[in-house]
């Protein structure tokens, strides 16, 4: 089995190791400690002490809050929940002209603002842009991925954590309360 | 007392019954064909390995004896094709290189052919051959063609070789292998062979060959990939027939189906390797546009249609794909199937993870997709074309590529992450040349969209470095040999390049796409349309992750009543790329008619000598990563190159390049880019407003249901046909349980 120093994950993600290393390693078979050796290398990287569970995007991290397991920007700002679609506590900007959308689709690359959105996600805390959606208008923000973290640990990693959550999307409950407020202004 | 019939199966069964008995054993034991041990494998795995490396080579062979026989550079540079083994039951056990989304259908052809007692009537024997490109049995679109060839060891049928073979033509209501807007009906789809027996005694019938000659366009490539493909088949039963001497008959038998076994379980390991369980999510959408185009009153309207797709992975590391709320079918060329589904998510799978060479039916095991009766993806007539169904597949494909890279990324395997290519654009057409009686294409491989584009298109980004160049599809495609595609041709090349700034911007970008243009010359007329299968026309598809935008949509220019011949004749500057797409260069060199083809178009003037075609590739490729991240060193390498553009450099990636004209090069003024990046984040956090805030206000728009006609009718669609995306949908906006976009 395939092991590779810390310090060679680290260029390999940071994008800085040569192809022809990047090829083999693409090759070889999987490292097994990958996971822990990334888990170190990313949480060396963030300024807080939370635990990081998983990784989810760039610049977000699922991170061990008390009993809570929270989504967090390295920037230190908190999205809540990780089983709500952190989406929801973002900043959006949405292209919906022709002029927006000239800014990054030049001439006629473009798609048509009464039926494509085009929306940008960016931190409330850093303004880092953490997603873009391009979707039909009027189409739900996409809940692009709601890992099955204690099964994970449990079934896959075999280190069960010490409380276990319900795997469900808790972004309808949100959106409920939401609602709730909508009609009783 | 009645004679009891023996079947050309083991011991006598017959393959109906072989297929059921597989089927029952693999349900009651959750492992291939009942194989809960890897006996042969364990017992001697060198001995199994170079089992396993003889008939891959001899799969490999079979293909390179198809690519020499045949005369459509199709086959011969481009390479469409792709031969693989066969159990008895129609389960793959190995697969060449090449088109390997065929894994799954040619299995499912021979499969079809048992269920309906082929044994008995037709029969299979020694030296059968039989064809199919019948896409309601299975397949990816009628121009791929099956041929497959039993074989028998003794007198005991052991298995099958299939080949698959794209067509130059296939017969359709338009010409090429890709039939355009006007094919809305089976019957327009063209040639068909059902699984037909065309040949006995290792030869192809004269009657088939007669069919093909006196209903294809381009007969003779046909009927000489038909004789490539007989001749591969051949060659690979022939060496299947030596490893059974060489190895023995029980240890073939065991051991090839502990390929299928082990790939299933190496596939399980794989997902528990390299991913995480959990939900992932991504749509898309199909946008059809035939409301004024030549085709009948009932298919003449223009629709969107939604396929909502979860791809969940599963604590066992099995996946299951759900299309749940995928919209209606309807009178078009965009429907697809179930097989077309899994078409799609072998070649995904055995080009992006199961890449060791043992991609098989195995590796497919553990994989479930869902596709709602009676929807776009699962049609309750057989009476629709088959022609793109591949185009839902292509976009899923690349979807399910996004979604499983967030997974890499999350287990920390950011070498593997690739994001998809979701569309293919061209413009297709039919000529007339001078002295010639038959209308030919100029479509998707040939010059009027140019052969090189089927590897024109970008990949999407990766997670540690830019996003691949001109790749897409078929990694070994080269580009065909434009002498052998101009003999039913006429038109003249002035140019074909990357196009800048054509990849998804982001940390890491698309891979660029390519511009080509051409010359209509030496015809007495030709006419442009464009192919029903881009991917993305009003609305763009969901690419690009983790703050990475996606590609762009499809659009070329045509040019009517060109005044290239005085351009040429005084010397003057031709368009040979599309330069800036603001003011490009076709708008600033050439007078004529010119059109910005964006949509569905069929042209409704004849071109003639000297008009235009140029066609912008995009294959909506998404990039990764916020753009403001990327290296200020990529960016300086692509301003060299003249891929990407000051413009985007200064707006996008927020760095400021200055041009060194002694040294002929670019630098990056690191200082004034660290300001310029972080006033970006400021104007973003600015502009930005809480999500909250803006889905109050979209959520009054819904509720007054103040959207286009066109997505009232999408959403509406998806709503009736799946109840749970209606409720998903409701919930989100917190909108009445009672709540449709009926009534419209």
């Amino acid at each position: 089995m395939a092991q590779y120093s810390k310090e060679e994950i680290e260029d390999l993600i940071n994008g800085r190791l040569p192809w022809p290393r990047v090829r083999t390693i693409i090759s070889a078979p999987k490292d097994d400690d990958r996971f822990d050796k990334y888990l170190e290398i990313l949480q060396e990287r963030v300024p807080w002490k939370e635990r990081i569970l998983l990784p989810l995007a760039e610049h977000l991290y699922i991170v061990e809050k008390g009993e809570e397991r929270i989504v967090k920007c390295d920037c230190g700002y908190e999205y809540g929940d990780y089983r709500e679609n952190w989406k929801l506590k973002a900043l959006i900007y949405v292209r919906d002209t022709e002029e927006k959308l000239d800014e990054v689709f030049f001439g006629p690359r473009k798609p048509d603002p009464n039926f494509c959105d085009v929306r940008e996600y960016c931190c409330p805390g850093c303004g880092a842009q953490l997603e873009v959606e391009t979707l039909p208008v009027g189409y739900p923000a996409v809940f692009d991925f709601l890992p099955d973290i204690d099964a994970f640990y449990r079934d896959w990693l075999e280190r069960p954590l010490e409380t276990e959550k319900e795997f469900k999307d808790l972004t309808y409950e949100l959106t409920r309360r939401w609602g709730q407020e909508s009609q009783s202004k | 007392m009645a004679e009891v019939k023996q079947g050309i199966g083991e011991g006598g069964k017959t393959l109906k019954q072989m297929l059921e008995e597989t089927a029952r054993i693999t349900e009651e034991t959750g492992c291939y064909g009942g194989i809960t041990e890897l006996k042969s494998k364990e017992r001697e795995p060198i001995k199994y390995e170079l089992l396993h490396s003889r008939i891959l080579s001899a799969l490999i062979a079979g293909r390179e004896t198809t690519r020499m026989i045949a005369a459509s550079p199709i086959v011969r540079e481009v390479q469409e094709l792709c031969i693989a083994l066969y159990t008895p039951e129609g389960h793959a056990i190995a697969t060449s290189t090449g088109i390997q989304v065929h894994i799954v259908p040619m299995g499912e052809v021979i499969q079809w052919m048992i269920r309906n007692d082929y044994e008995e009537d037709p029969g299979i024997q020694e030296g059968d051959l039989f064809c199919c490109n019948d896409n309601t049995i299975a397949g990816m679109h009628p121009a791929d063609v099956y041929d497959i060839t039993p074989i028998f060891y003794k007198d005991e049928l052991l298995g099958w070789t299939a080949t698959v073979i794209m067509e130059i033509d296939i017969g359709s209501v338009s010409c090429g292998p890709l039939p355009s807007t006007c094919n809305v009906e089976r019957f327009t789809d063209g040639f068909f062979a059902c699984a037909e027996k065309t040949g006995t005694n290792d030869k192809l019938r004269r009657d088939f060959l007669t069919r093909a000659e006196r209903t294809l366009r381009y007969p003779a490539m046909f009927v000489l990939d038909r004789k490539g493909a007989l001749a591969a088949n051949i060659k690979v039963r022939e060496e299947v027939k030596r490893l059974i001497d060489e190895f023995g008959l029980d240890y073939y038998k065991e051991a090839t189906r502990e390929l299928i076994e082990d790939s299933r379980r190496t596939q399980l390991h794989r997902m528990r390797q390299r991913t995480v369980p959990g939900r992932l999510r991504n749509p898309q959408y199909i946008e059809i546009y035939l409301k004024d185009k030549p085709v009948p009153a009932y298919a003449r309207k223009d629709v969107i249609r939604l396929i909502p797709t979860d791809i969940e992975i599963k604590p066992s590391g099995e996946i299951a794909i759900d299309f749940e709320g995928a919209g209606d079918w309807g009178w078009h060329s965009l429907n697809t199937t179930p097989t077309g589904m899994y078409g799609g998510l072998s070649i995904t799978l055995a080009m992006t993870i199961a890449y060791d060479g043992k991609a098989n039916y195995g590796t497919l095991m553990p994989c479930e997709i869902r596709c709602p009766y009676g929807s776009i993806v699962n049609p309750s007539t057989m009476y629709l074309p088959t022609a793109n169904l591949w185009a839902p597949v292509l976009i899923f494909g690349a979807n399910f590529l996004d979604s499983l890279s967030r997974a890499y990324y999350a287990r920390g395997f950011r070498e593997e992450i690739l994001l998809g290519v979701g569309q293919v654009s061209t413009v297709l057409n039919g000529l007339r040349r001078r002295g010639d009686p038959r209308i030919h294409e100029m479509g998707e491989f040939t010059p009027g969209g140019d052969p090189r584009q089927i590897g024109g298109l970008g990949s999407g980004g990766r997670g540690i470095a830019d996003g691949i160049d001109l790749t897409m599809f078929n990694p070994e495609t080269d580009s065909g040999n434009m002498e052998v595609f101009e003999l039913g041709l006429s038109s003249l090349y002035v140019g074909g390049r990357v196009m800048p700034d054509s990849g998804g911007f982001g940390k890491y970008r698309g891979g660029f796409n390519l511009c080509s243009t051409q010359i209509i010359y030496g015809v007495e007329w030709a006419i442009a349309e464009t192919m029903a299968t881009h991917g993305s026309n009003k609305i763009l598809q969901n690419r690009g992750i983790f703050g990475g935008y996606p590609g762009n949509v499809f659009y070329a220019y045509v040019v009517r009543n060109a005044n290239t011949k005085e351009l040429i004749e005084q010397r003057l500057p031709l368009p040979k790329v599309e330069g800036d797409p603001r003011n490009p260069d076709i708008k600033r060199l050439v007078k004529g008619d010119i059109t910005l083809v964006k949509l569905w178009w069929c042209s409704d003037e004849i071109l003639k000598d000297y008009d235009i075609i140029q066609n912008c590739m995009h294959s909506n490729n998404g990039g990764y990563g916020d753009p403001i991240d990327r290296d200020t060193s990529l960016i300086q390498s692509d301003l060299d190159l003249g891929f990407t553009t000051v413009e985007a450099c200064r707006n996008i990636y927020c760095a400021e390049a200055i041009y060194d004209e002694k040294k002929e090069e670019w630098t990056i003024d690191e200082q004034k880019t660290k300001e310029l990046r972080e006033t970006r984040r400021r104007e973003r956090l600015e502009r930005g407003v809480p999500f909250k805030k803006w889905w109050q206000q979209t959520r009054k728009k819904i509720m007054k249901k103040e959207l286009d006609p066109l997505l009232l009718e999408m959403y509406h669609s998806s709503m009736e046909k799946g109840p749970k995306f209606a409720q998903e949908f409701r919930e989100f906006w917190s909108l009445p349980q009672d709540f449709t976009f009926g009534g419209q």
